[in-house]
């Protein structure tokens, strides 16, 4: 058979199984089913919190004479950088970006925080590699390659972050994902892109969690509320 | 392209063949009938929280309005409290309001706070927030 048909008669049975769903039998379409629900229930129990949450602050605001007896801390996208400038530079090893590589990746700057839905934040960061080399073994017709991406990161690299909040308990999580990265010299796709997927993969991997509690206060962390001027900490009973 | 175009047909008509050669026996209609009614239920939750969603973005909007309205917005680090109902023991100048781990290495956000005004209903102490390690 020629190769033309047999894709037609693939083709075509992948229709059969997306459209017709003949290929999935009742119980396997029950299991997906109740699968998607979970998660979806789960999803759901977020977005109730922060409903109640954000609705509570809303009414306070309006209402603040028939508060509950609160206290909220109140952090501007201003005073997030300031906090995260007092942590720069940061020096990592690069192979906490990709296994194969040597040297440092300095993380210099966060800036451009900005508060865009009621739990996310976005951000820039800019960061250059310090003697950054490659350990794996590269053809070589590849070697020029190469060695352009190693001097366009150390010319530093401007990266977009999507940073999504969650709670829980009286634990704010905050977990980054690099959204568009810009060598600032020798710029290519395929070199800025496997960086960026690295990069979401291994360095920004984890959560980084903030423990909400004032020691010796009274009343526990209770809401986190985001709104497009502050980052807001409710604390009551 | 007439080879390939008959080909497609071929695998269609075959495909739907075994599916109507099926035995539709009872246990099986009744399983493919619990099947349907989970995915209908499946796609009724996935409406319903889309609409939270729609309505949690739609009061992020107008919570910088009424923040604004309350005097709530414009600085930097600030802790509040309704000037009717304070909350007993805070602000509490130097106490640590945020802890976190970065890199092996643990952080503290001490807070100190400025003399309170009020604005509107509310109580407003301007602060200064600072990341110190513990």
């Amino acid at each position: 058979m020629s190769p033309l048909p047999t894709r037609h008669v693939a083709l075509s049975a992948l229709l059969c199984v997306a459209v017709l769903g003949c290929a999935l039998d009742p119980a396997t379409r029950l299991r997906y089913a109740q699968q998607e629900q979970q998660r979806i229930a789960r999803e759901m129990e977020g977005v109730d919190r922060q409903l109640q949450a954000q609705q509570a602050y809303l009414e306070s605001l309006r209402n603040p004479g028939q508060a509950p007896r609160s206290f909220s801390m109140y952090y501007s996208p201003a005073a997030l950088e300031q906090l995260a400038s007092r942590l720069m530079p940061i020096r990592m090893p690069a192979r906490e970006f990709h296994p194969q590589a040597s040297g440092t990746i300095i993380i210099e700057r966060l800036y451009d925080i900005r508060f865009v839905g009621p739990s996310k934040l976005t951000c820039k960061l800019f960061m250059r590699g310090e003697n950054v080399g490659y350990t794996g073994s590269v053809p070589s017709s590849y070697a020029g390659q190469i060695r352009m991406f190693q001097q366009g990161v150390a010319a530093g690299v401007d990266v977009d972050l999507d940073v999504q909040l969650t709670l829980e308990g009286t634990t704010l999580g905050a977990r980054a994902q690099a959204t568009d990265t810009r060598l600032r010299a020798n710029r290519g796709s395929r070199g800025e892109s496997m960086l960026q997927s690295e990069m979401n993969k291994r360095a920004l991997r984890a959560s980084l969690l903030f423990d909400l509690n004032i020691p010796g206060s009274p009343l526990p962390p209770r809401h986190v509320v985001v709104t497009p001027n502050n980052l807001v900490v409710t604390y009551m009973q | 392209m007439g080879l390939p175009h008959r080909h497609l047909w071929l695998a269609l008509a075959l495909c739907a063949a075994g599916c109507a050669s099926r035995p539709a026996r009872p246990a099986g209609v009744q399983a493919g009938r619990r099947a349907d009614e989970a995915e209908a239920r499946t796609e009724a939750m996935s409406a319903e929280l889309r609409q939270k969603q729609a309505a949690l973005q739609q009061s992020f909007a107008e919570l910088a309005r009424a923040e604004a309205a309350a005097g709530l917005s414009g600085f930097s680090c600030a802790g509040a409290t309704p000037a009717s109902t304070p909350a007993p023991g805070l602000p509490r100048s130097g106490a640590p309001h945020l802890s976190f781990t970065f890199r092996q290495q643990a952080y503290q956000v001490p807070v100190n706070f400025s003399s309170p005004r009020s604005s509107g209903g509310w109580r407003i102490a301007p602060a200064n927030c600072e990341v110190r390690p513990r």
